[in-house]
C-alpha cells in the first residue's frame, strides 16, 4: 500500500520540519489530559515515531495523529483507540492531534458519510501494532532476549521469565531506531480492551472550559476579521459600489472586492459586520432574478404532470390498483434547507508572497488545500492548512467557498484575515439540501394494507451544473421520475430501498 | 468614544470602543476570550451566553456600555480548574458532541444552580430552551444538570 511505504520512510527532519511549523502556529485540538502524567521532556530525548499516526515522547506521553476532522461525532477519540488497541497503551496517555492537510500521508482526510473508523480502521490498527512490535523488539534487544519471550501491556514491554518490566517511554529512543516492520500481526478481536469499550471523549475538558480552538476563535498575531456582503440573489454579481460609509465605521480598515462580492475587514467582526451594513451596493441580480420558491413549486407541479421517466416498475401495479378499495393521493413538498451549523462558516487565512497559511474547520483540508493553492498560485507543499475543532459539519464544510473567500482577502490586503459569516449569511448563501417535489399515490384493500403504490418525483436536475448550481436549485428536470410498485414484490426485491433512495436522493 | 471599564473573570479591564459594541465581540476579538460563542448574533441560541452581576445573559446583544462597573464571568471564569459541579458532570456524562454550544448551556445552567439548587426537569427545560445544540445532546444536558444539582450541597 502505498501510504504506508509514504508514512514509514518519513523521516525524522521532516517530521521535525512539520511540528515545526506547526507549533509556530497555535497549537490546535491538542488536549493534555492531565499535565503531571507529562513531565517535561529531557532535552536529549528523541521521540519514537514510526509512521505518520503515532508519536511516542520518552516521558510515556503518545500523541495519535487524527487524519479526519472532529465535528461532534467523535473521531478524535474513537481513532486514537484504535492506534491504542493495537499498541497495547495505556489510554490514560493517550491524547491527540489533528493533522494538518497533506496530499497523500494520510489518505483522504474527507470527513463524511460515516466513513472514517471503517475507512481507518485497518490502516491504523496496522500503525499501532507495528509500533508494538518495535517496542517489543527494542526491550528484547536490551534483555539480550528472544523477543517472543515478551508481551506487551499497558505501555510496558514485560518480560515475565524474570519479571523485568520497561516502559514505553524508556523505550522511545531505542524502538526509533529499529526497522518498520510492513506486517505486523494484528490482535484477534476477542483480545481487544479498548475497542468496543466506552472510553471518555478525549476533548470533552476542552469543551467545558472554552479552550477547544474551533476555526472562529484563531487569533493570529496582526490577524483582521472581515464579512463580505454577497449578492443577496444566486448568481448575482456586484455591479458598482460606494464603501465611503462603511470606511467611516470605527475599526474598518479596508473595503475590497472579491469574485464572491465585497469584503469589509476590519480590527474585530463587530466592526466588519457595521461596516458591511454601511455598504452601499449595486448588484448584477443575474438570470435568477426573478426566481422564487413559489416559481420553483409552480413549475415542479407542472412538470409533475408530464409523462415521466419510469424509473422502476415492480410487480403487477395495474392489478393491484384495480383491486384496490380506496386510493389516496398526497403531495410532498421538500424545500432548500440549509445546514445551519452552529459555528457559522469561518476560516483565517495569511497569504505571504512564498506561502499561504490556513486555520480552517473544514470536512475536506486536502480540499482546503488544493484551493489555496489554486487561487494563490503557490505550489501545494507551500499551502499548509491547520485544521481546527468544526462546530458541526452536516456536509456542510466539505465545501471549500469559505476557504477560497479568506484565501482572496487575504491576498488583497497582504495581512492575516479571519472570514466570518454571520447567521444570515449561513442561511442565505448556504449549499442547501435540494428542494424535491413529490406525488405520492396508494391503492389500499379493504384492510387498509398498501396493495399499490404510485411515485412521482421531480429532484433538482444535476447533470453539467456546478456543486453550486446544483445545490442551489437552479436548473430543474422537464420529466417527472416514476416508480410504480405492488407492495410485496416490491418489498421482496432487493434493493427496493436503495431504488427509492438514488431516485428520491437521500 | 467612551472607555468603559468592567471587570471579566475577576480581572478590571478598561476597553476603548463604541459603546454599543456587544458584549460578545469585545470578549472575544478585544480580550481575546474565545471561549463565548458566536452563534447567532440576536439572541436566538443562546452560545454566546455570560454572567452579568450573577445573571445569565446574552453577550451578543448586550452593549458594552451597559457593563460599565460590572463584574462579567464567561466559561474560562466558571472555575479556575474545571472544579464547577456542572463542568464535573459535563465530563462524567460526557455531555458534548461538537461542543460549540456548550459554553452558553454551561452558563445558563450555573445560573439555574444558583437560583434553584435542585432543578425539576420543567425547571431545567423553562431555563435552558433558549438554548440550540445542532447535535442533539439536550437530554445529557438534563441529566447532568441533575446530577451537578445532586452534588450541591443545601
Amino acid at each position: 500500500m502505498n501510504t504506508q511505504t509514504t508514512e514509514a520512510t518519513l523521516n525524522r527532519r521532516e517530521f521535525l520540519k512539520v511540528s515545526t511549523a506547526a507549533s509556530t502556529g497555535l497549537l490546535l485540538g491538542f488536549y493534555l489530559p492531565d499535565a503531571t502524567l507529562f513531565p517535561s521532556l529531557e532535552p536529549a530525548a528523541v521521540p519514537f515515531e514510526p509512521n505518520a499516526w503515532l508519536r511516542i515522547d520518552p516521558t510515556g506521553a503518545i500523541t495519535v495523529t487524527v487524519g479526519k476532522s472532529e465535528m461532534g461525532q467523535g473521531v478524535a477519540t474513537s481513532l486514537p483507540m484504535i492506534v491504542a488497541e493495537e499498541l497495547e497503551a495505556d489510554w490514560k496517555k493517550i491524547r491527540f492531534e489533528f493533522a494538518q492537510a497533506h496530499p497523500n500521508k494520510y489518505g483522504s482526510q474527507g470527513t463524511g458519510g460515516s466513513s472514517s473508523v471503517r475507512g481507518s480502521y485497518e490502516r491504523l490498527r496496522k500503525a499501532g501494532a507495528a509500533a508494538k512490535e518495535m517496542l517489543l523488539a527494542a526491550a528484547a534487544k536490551r534483555w539480550n532476549v528472544d523477543v517472543s519471550e515478551c508481551y506487551a501491556e499497558n505501555s510496558t514491554v514485560i518480560h515475565p521469565q524474570t519479571g523485568r518490566k520497561l516502559t514505553y517511554g524508556e523505550l522511545a529512543d531505542a524502538a526509533s531506531k529499529l526497522p518498520v516492520p510492513e506486517s505486523p500481526t494484528l490482535k484477534d478481536p476477542k483480545n481487544f480492551r479498548i475497542i468496543g469499550t466506552r472510553v471518555k471523549k478525549l476533548d470533552t475538558p476542552s469543551k467545558v472550559n472554552g479552550t477547544a480552538i474551533y476555526g472562529i476563535d484563531v487569533r493570529v498575531p496582526g490577524m483582521l476579521f472581515a464579512t463580505i456582503a454577497r449578492c443577496p440573489i444566486f448568481g448575482g454579481k456586484v455591479k458598482s459600489y460606494d464603501a465611503t460609509k462603511a470606511k467611516q465605521v470605527s475599526g474598518v480598515k479596508e473595503v475590497v472586492q472579491i469574485d464572491e462580492g465585497i469584503a469589509v475587514v476590519a480590527t474585530n467582526t463587530w466592526a466588519a459586520i457595521q461596516g458591511r451594513k454601511a455598504l452601499n451596493i449595486t448588484w448584477d441580480e443575474g438570470q435568477y432574478a426573478n426566481q422564487s420558491s413559489a416559481a420553483i413549486w409552480k413549475l415542479f407541479e407542472e412538470t409533475a404532470a408530464n409523462p415521466g421517466t419510469v424509473e422502476k416498475t415492480v410487480g403487477d401495479p395495474a392489478s393491484a390498483l384495480a383491486s384496490a378499495a380506496v386510493t389516496l393521493e398526497a403531495r410532498y413538498y421538500a424545500p432548500l434547507v440549509a445546514h445551519a451549523t452552529m459555528e457559522p462558516m469561518n476560516c483565517t487565512a495569511h497569504v505571504k508572497a512564498d506561502e499561504c497559511i490556513i486555520w480552517v474547520p473544514s470536512q475536506t483540508p486536502q480540499r482546503a488545500q488544493t484551493e489555496a493553492a489554486r487561487i494563490t498560485g503557490l505550489p501545494v507543499e507551500k499551502v499548509t492548512v491547520h485544521l481546527t475543532q468544526l462546530g458541526g459539519g452536516f456536509g456542510r464544510r466539505l465545501q471549500a467557498d469559505y476557504v477560497g473567500e479568506a484565501v482572496k482577502v487575504s491576498k488583497a490586503i497582504n495581512a492575516p484575515v479571519q472570514v466570518v459569516w454571520t447567521r444570515e449569511d449561513d442561511m442565505m448563501h448556504d449549499f442547501y439540501r435540494p428542494c424535491t417535489f413529490s406525488v405520492f399515490k396508494a391503492g389500499l384493500d379493504t384492510a387498509g394494507n398498501l396493495m399499490h403504490g404510485h411515485i412521482v418525483s421531480l429532484d433538482r436536475a444535476r447533470k453539467g451544473l456546478s456543486s453550486r448550481q446544483r445545490y442551489l436549485s437552479m436548473k430543474f428536470p422537464t420529466t417527472p421520475s416514476i416508480i410504480t410498485f405492488w407492495k410485496r414484490a416490491f418489498q421482496s426485491e432487493r434493493g427496493g430501498r436503495s431504488v427509492l433512495r438514488r431516485t428520491f436522493g437521500s | 468614544m467612551p472607555a468603559t471599564s468592567f471587570i471579566v473573570n475577576g480581572k478590571k479591564h478598561t476597553v476603548d470602543v463604541p459603546s454599543e459594541m456587544p458584549l460578545l465581540w469585545v470578549l472575544r476579538d478585544v480580550l481575546g476570550l474565545t471561549g463565548t460563542k458566536f452563534g447567532c448574533g440576536i439572541a436566538q441560541c443562546g452560545a454566546c451566553t455570560v454572567h452579568v452581576n450573577g445573571e445569565a445573559v446574552r453577550s451578543c446583544i448586550t452593549a458594552i456600555a451597559s457593563c460599565e462597573g460590572k463584574s462579567v464571568t464567561t466559561i474560562e471564569g466558571l472555575s479556575s480548574n474545571s472544579s464547577h459541579p456542572l463542568q464535573k458532570a459535563w465530563i462524567e456524562l460526557d455531555v458534548p458532541q461538537c461542543g460549540y454550544c456548550q459554553s452558553g448551556q454551561l452558563m445558563s445552567a450555573a445560573a439555574l444552580l444558583k437560583e434553584k439548587s435542585k432543578p425539576t426537569d420543567g425547571d431545567i427545560d423553562d431555563s435552558m430552551s433558549g438554548h440550540i445544540c445542532r447535535c442533539g445532546t439536550y437530554s445529557r444536558i438534563r441529566s447532568a444538570i441533575h446530577l451537578a444539582a445532586g452534588r450541591n450541597r443545601p
